[in-house]
């Protein structure tokens, strides 16, 4: 009687996993595999938009630059992967050296207006920029300091401070401010820095919480999270829903009063480095002319404009309008000090001195 | 003065009545086995001694201190009673020498130890006193959980079923060693136990109870050969109860006027063990009967044997030469037990007529 | 039953010792490719050493705490006239069905001047993160583990041990504290030892709360670094760790338990303090299971209208099909290692059945790593496939599996076998026709706690799910890492539903297997 009923609700179990599978499955379809260092709210809207326009079926692994590196390295030739998105130039540059991307066509390389690299194995898609995030309602900007060197000399914000050693954009500011101030200067910063007893982060929205919250005053970060905590993140046009959900209020991410403000340092600093998202195509991929159709979609007005409302950062192709509240380009790029980012391979080493200094 | 005096004990459980109004006294260094079948309430009297229960109604006496009784209880930390369990309840995470200065309060280590030592002596366990108690067998265990008990030389020790997970060859020898260690140390027991041959051999006095109430008190001939009731009759051992009309010393009944332990008169139901029996060859004077069953113990032989007048149990020496289907006498050898006086004509409802003495051990 | 167990029962045993014990060698020989300048910087360094010391406070804290949590509840229920201890000692069992990393949700999502408090009652929490964040998370969700090793235990205790002790002149506290609480010393061992391996293998909540242990130094190692070796190294260190913690518990003088108790121990009147004892149950009851749920509610009804409802059931699709393969294979082996261990209980045989726990004491990112490294060198056709998955699920749960049917099978005396084969049946017949039809509640139990577990399981999903492979654990922590709390609360509340949905369908299997 039970060993009836047991069985009959295991075989219904598994017909409808079946299905489930079914449904889930590839199918007949091409397949577009992502190797993404992004994160998945920045990247499935536009792939799900890619998916409607063209069929193809895209399949995301999400993981944090370097963790997708050394996957690509370790599964060498047996890579599902068709193309690598990072968050960061130094994943770029390294993939580049160890060999695994493709040169890619001329029309491709033609699209961005700057910061295409000379080897022409890679695309840049976004830039963004190093900011100083602070509490307005704690933190006077005029006590703030003209370049990100003097950080450390901030007594007054001890234990106050928030930073993210393991993300990748901090460790190409590291890679930036060793190349341009050198290496002793670099680890003297970062020991000052250290003996500021700075709360370490994983992530960069809940950092600031953190410092809307008021438990830190000042937090080393990316523009666009200040942006997306108070004007709102990847949802809107894309998805094809309606404009206003009516609940927003509630929540923390849309709210232009929240009191996180962003700092630049002085014109050229490295504190305000630009710092450029990009994607190439692997050599092993299957399919490396599907490949680059993804690309130039990355590069079409349509996701430059995506990218820049819903998501905040600046477009690598002219002409794109970026929300009235940011900064505009030109300034931003202004701030900036003058880099190429091929500079910023030696991750390696920005890797060994986090670790030296036990901030890793 | 007694050393205890139990005062028309009651307690009930759940509304029903466990015990009903059981008194006795017991003297100091005497021996008291209270004896029982299943659930008749003797382990809840030991309960009430010890002051894990508290009585509905009536007192406990020790001495000249009431333990128990209207608006007193003592707890049983402040009795100074001993207490050997049925299944010894040793800590298991204490050595033998632990378990038996557990209770040892107000002394000096030093004193503690001599006295722990003094008592395993007496038992015979010197050697294990660094041992754990699963480390032991069942007979170490049980001289152990007796030391325990008798470490703080408390004047009496009450004894729950304390044979009864002891092999049969064990029992009878751990049985012995115990009651003569009682006796050295001149303490008092109360021990509880549902096998009539423990309660006998072990006891100064027996106490027989059943359902919640006292039966009979008294030394274990006594009771034996004395029984007050049916009941005590086939409790202790097997019985042929038979009925008779009494005339002073004489009654008549089916196997002859026979003689009888005291004087009654009128219809009258009598005890006559099995051993009290014999029997002759068919040709003989007496009740005559056929043989249907046999049974071999050993150094005994005993006989079922079905006559006119119902069915009798006789006990003869192994050398009796009878077989079923043989035709044969029955003959009294010895007095009969007159168990009750002036029964009605048919009253027989107080004869538990099937009823033996237990055969199986409480669980 | 001196007799040598058949090959094909001893088989799974060796299939599980190499499906844990290859991968484990191949950790060791990954660690070994190290070059020397790496090795003083990665594996020998001050910070390895910080490391230590804080996962065993975490440890040691969380012990204490679900210990001081689980211990009145387990008293309680066996020894008071609490009211409705039946309903309390749900409130021990039940926290085990909530994620650790969904109570990590709710705590930080709670505080802090745009945390649910103060959105719904305008009060600011102090923000819960770092140490405190996670002893709370951890004690929360560990407690039932001491909590169920302390119950039987306390229903196990002979009340004649404590009889014994009043009569011997001692008081009930110190009866309490000197023959009590010493019986319990084994059970407390057992629960610690289960607390202690889950605090070490650990992610989900350590890496929201950011508090560095070594598990999560290993997810950051892994995830930052181009090279793996020093995770690899880190891993190993974890592993030392666990195994120096299982030989001391192994060590640990074992005492025989009391047998088992004839009488019910008499229940203590609460009297006046049963208010006080009824408000530590409602209380714990609000902590470990009314918070997660009402916080996760709040956050839904924004939610379930910002995610989109198929990338929902997909993802509870993947957890399933993950899952549920890992719970056949997982009752497939332990079915042969129970009947080893239960019928063959000496020796060899022992031994082999003990492997199955193996899996389980290894820490999960540990495994997931050893796994990755094997999988790569060895059998590359497995990588980056959802079998991988399911093999992690079947060897880390495999011992869940094993606990009920052992416990089943032990119920069943050997007379019923040897009667069917008196009466001329085959050994396939007996075990499909006599044990199969009386195993079946611990079948259904094994199989369903193997599931839900897999269901919840993140660390080994993180690392060794395919690309894209996002089941509804993944989606709660990486939403919640994000600080996107009103994203995450759809799929933790489809987690916890499915959870409760198979939590009822064991309880009512065991209803009505009675």
């Amino acid at each position: 009687m039970m060993k009836e009923r047991c069985r009959r609700l295991m075989r219904t179990l598994y017909g409808l996993l079946a299905l489930l599978m079914l449904y889930s499955a590839p199918g007949m379809a091409q397949t577009l595999v992502i190797y993404s260092g992004r994160a998945k709210v920045l990247v499935e809207p536009l792939v799900k938009k890619f998916e409607a326009e063209t069929g193809v079926k895209v399949k995301v692994r999400y993981g944090k630059d370097a963790q997708l590196l050394a996957a690509l390295q370790e599964e060498g030739t047996r890579s599902p992967a068709d193309l690598l998105w990072a968050n960061t130039p130094g994943a770029l540059i390294e993939a580049s050296r160890s060999g695994m991307l493709s040169p890619l066509p001329k029309d491709l390389l033609a699209r961005p207006a700057r910061y295409v690299p000379k080897d022409g194995l890679w695309v840049p898609v976004t830039v963004r920029f190093r900011v100083l995030a602070y509490n307005p309602k704690r933190v006077d900007p005029a006590t703030l300091p003209k370049t990100v060197l003097d950080l450390p000399k901030l007594e007054a914000f001890k234990g106050r401070i928030g930073w993210t050693p393991a993300y990748s954009s901090f460790q190409d500011f590291i890679t930036a401010m060793r190349k341009v101030q050198g290496e002793e200067a670099t680890r003297a910063w970062l020991s000052g820095m250290k003996a500021l007893k700075p709360k370490a982060y994983v992530s960069n929205t809940p950092m600031l919480l953190a410092l809307a919250s008021g438990e830190i005053d000042i937090a080393l970060t990316n523009h666009y999270y200040v942006y997306r905590l108070k004007y709102g993140g990847a949802e809107g046009e894309f998805e094809g829903k309606e404009e206003e959900e009516g609940e927003e209020g509630e929540e923390p991410k849309a709210n232009p009063s929240l009191p996180v403000a962003m700092y630049h340092f002085a014109p050229g600093d490295v504190g305000n480095l630009a710092l450029i998202t990009g994607a190439g195509v692997l050599k092993h991929s299957r399919d490396r002319a599907l490949a680059e159709s993804f690309l130039r979609f990355l590069l079409s007005q349509e996701a430059q404009s995506y990218a820049a409302s819903a998501v905040h950062e600046y477009p690598v192709i002219p002409d794109v309008a970026t929300p009235s509240y940011m900064l505009p380009v030109s300034d931003a790029l202004k701030l900036s000090p003058e880099l190429d980012f091929s500079e910023l391979k030696d991750l390696d080493g920005t890797l060994k001195l986090l670790r030296a200094l036990d901030l890793l | 003065m007694k050393l205890l005096r139990a005062v028309e004990l009651s307690k009930r459980f759940d509304g029903q009545h466990v015990v009903r109004g059981i008194s006795f006294d017991l003297e100091a260094g005497e021996i008291l086995a209270i004896i029982g079948p299943s659930g008749s309430g003797k382990t809840t009297t030991l309960r009430l001694i010890a002051g894990f229960e508290r009585p509905d109604h009536g007192e406990v006496w020790f001495e000249a201190r009431k333990l128990s009784g209207p608006g007193r209880h003592v707890p049983p930390e402040s009795r100074g009673i001993g207490f050997v369990f049925q299944d010894y309840a040793l800590f298991p995470h204490l050595t033998v020498l632990g378990n038996v200065t557990f209770g040892l309060k107000g002394l000096s280590a030093r004193e503690r130890r001599r006295r722990a030592e003094e008592v395993l002596d007496l038992v015979g366990l010197t050697l294990f006193a660094r041992r754990y108690p699963h480390e032991l067998s069942g007979g170490q265990q049980q001289r152990v959980a007796l030391a325990r008990a008798l470490a703080p030389k408390p004047k009496l020790i009450l004894l729950d079923e304390p044979f009864s997970s002891l092999d049969a060859g064990l029992r009878e020898s751990t049985r012995e060693e115990v009651r003569s260690i009682l006796k050295q140390t001149g303490t008092g027991a109360i021990m509880v136990t549902h096998d009539q041959e423990e309660a006998l051999s072990f006891a100064d006095r027996i106490a027989v109870i059943r359902e919640g109430r006292l039966e009979q008190v008294g030394r274990p001939e006594e009771v034996y050969h004395h029984p007050a009731t049916p009941f005590v009759a086939r409790f202790l051992g097997n019985t042929n109860l038979v009925r008779g009309l009494a005339h002073g010393r004489f009654a008549d009944t089916p196997l002859g006027t026979l003689p009888l332990d005291k004087e009654a008169w009128g219809h009258v139901l009598l005890s006559l063990r099995p051993e009290h029996l014999e029997l002759l060859p068919p040709d003989s004077r007496g009740l005559k009967g056929q043989i249907v069953k046999r049974s071999f113990k050993g150094h005994d032989l005993t006989f079922k044997v079905r006559t006119e007048h119902g069915t009798y149990r006789v006990q003869t020496g192994y050398r009796a030469p009878w077989q079923v289907g043989e035709s044969v006498v029955i003959r009294v050898r010895e007095v009969a037990v007159v168990l009750g006086e002036k029964l009605d004509e048919s009253g027989s409802a107080e004869i538990p007529v099937e009823a033996g003495p237990p055969t199986h051990r409480e669980g | 039953m001196m007799r040598r167990p058949p090959f094909y029962l001893l088989l799974p045993g060796f299939i599980t010792l190499a499906a844990v014990g290859l991968p484990l060698l191949y950790l060791v020989l990954r660690a070994l490719e190290i070059d020397p300048e790496t090795l003083t910087d990665v594996v020998f360094r001050p910070r390895n050493l910080e490391l230590l010391a804080s996962t065993l406070k975490l440890t040691a804290s969380v012990l204490i705490l679900s210990l001081l949590l689980a211990f009145p509840l387990a008293w309680l229920t066996t020894r008071t006239d609490l009211p409705a201890s039946r309903l309390a000692s749900l409130i021990g069992v039940l926290p085990l069905a909530v994620p650790s990393y969904v109570t990590a949700y709710a705590l930080l999502s709670l505080g802090g001047p745009y945390g649910l408090a103060a959105k719904v009652f305008g009060i600011t929490l102090p923000h819960l993160s770092g140490y405190v964040g996670a002893l709370v998370a951890l004690s929360l969700y560990t407690y039932p583990y001491f909590y169920m090793n302390l119950r039987s235990a306390f229903l196990r205790l002979d009340p004649a041990l404590e009889e014994a002790a009043r009569v011997l002149g001692h008081a009930p506290t110190s009866v309490f504290i000197r023959v009590v609480l010493p019986q319990l010393a084994p059970a407390v061992m057992a629960g610690g030892l289960i607390v202690a391996l889950h605090v070490f293998g650990d992610f989900g909540v350590v890496s929201l709360m950011r508090y560095p242990t070594f598990s999560y130094a290993i997810y950051l190692q892994y995830s930052t670094a181009y090279d793996r070796v020093g995770a690899a190294w880190l891993a190993l260190w974890l592993l030392a760790l666990t195994s120096v913690v299982l030989f001391l518990e192994a060590k640990a003088t074992r005492l025989a338990i009391a047998r088992t108790q004839k009488r019910p121990p008499a229940k203590l009147r609460l009297g006046r303090l049963r208010p006080i004892a009824q408000g530590y149950v409602t209380g714990l009851f609000l902590f470990s299971i009314g918070l997660p749920l009402s916080v996760l509610l709040y956050w839904a009804r924004a939610g379930f209208a910002r995610i989109d409802r198929g990338d929902l059931l997909e993802a509870l699709a993947r957890s399933a099909f993950a899952s549920a393969p890992a719970a056949f294979f997982a009752l497939a082996l332990a079915l042969p290692l129970a009947y080893l261990g239960v019928r063959y209980a000496r020796g060899a045989a022992r031994t082999l059945e003990r492997a199955a726990y193996l899996g389980y004491a290894i820490p999960p990112l540990v495994l997931a790593l050893a796994l990755i490294f094997f999988t790569l060198k060895a059998v590359p056709w497995l990588y980056q496939t959802i079998f991988l998955l399911i093999y992690a699920y079947t060897f880390h749960f495999l011992a869940e599996a094993l606990s009920p049917l052992r416990g089943t099978l032990s119920q069943i005396p050997v007379a019923i076998e040897e009667a069917a084969r008196a009466l001329g049946t085959r050994t396939y017949a007996v075990f499909t026709r006599i044990l199969l039809p009386l195993l079946w509640p611990g079948l259904a139990s094994g199989g369903i706690l193997v599931f839900l577990s897999a269901m919840k399981e993140l660390p080994l999903t993180l690392l060794l799910a395919p690309i894209g492979y996002d089941t509804l654990a993944i989606n709660v922590w990486s939403y919640t890492q994000e600080a996107m709390f009103a994203e995450a609360a759809p799929y933790a509340l489809v987690l916890l539903a499915s959870g409760a949905i198979f939590a009822g369908m064991l309880l009512a299997w065991e209803g009505s297997a009675k």
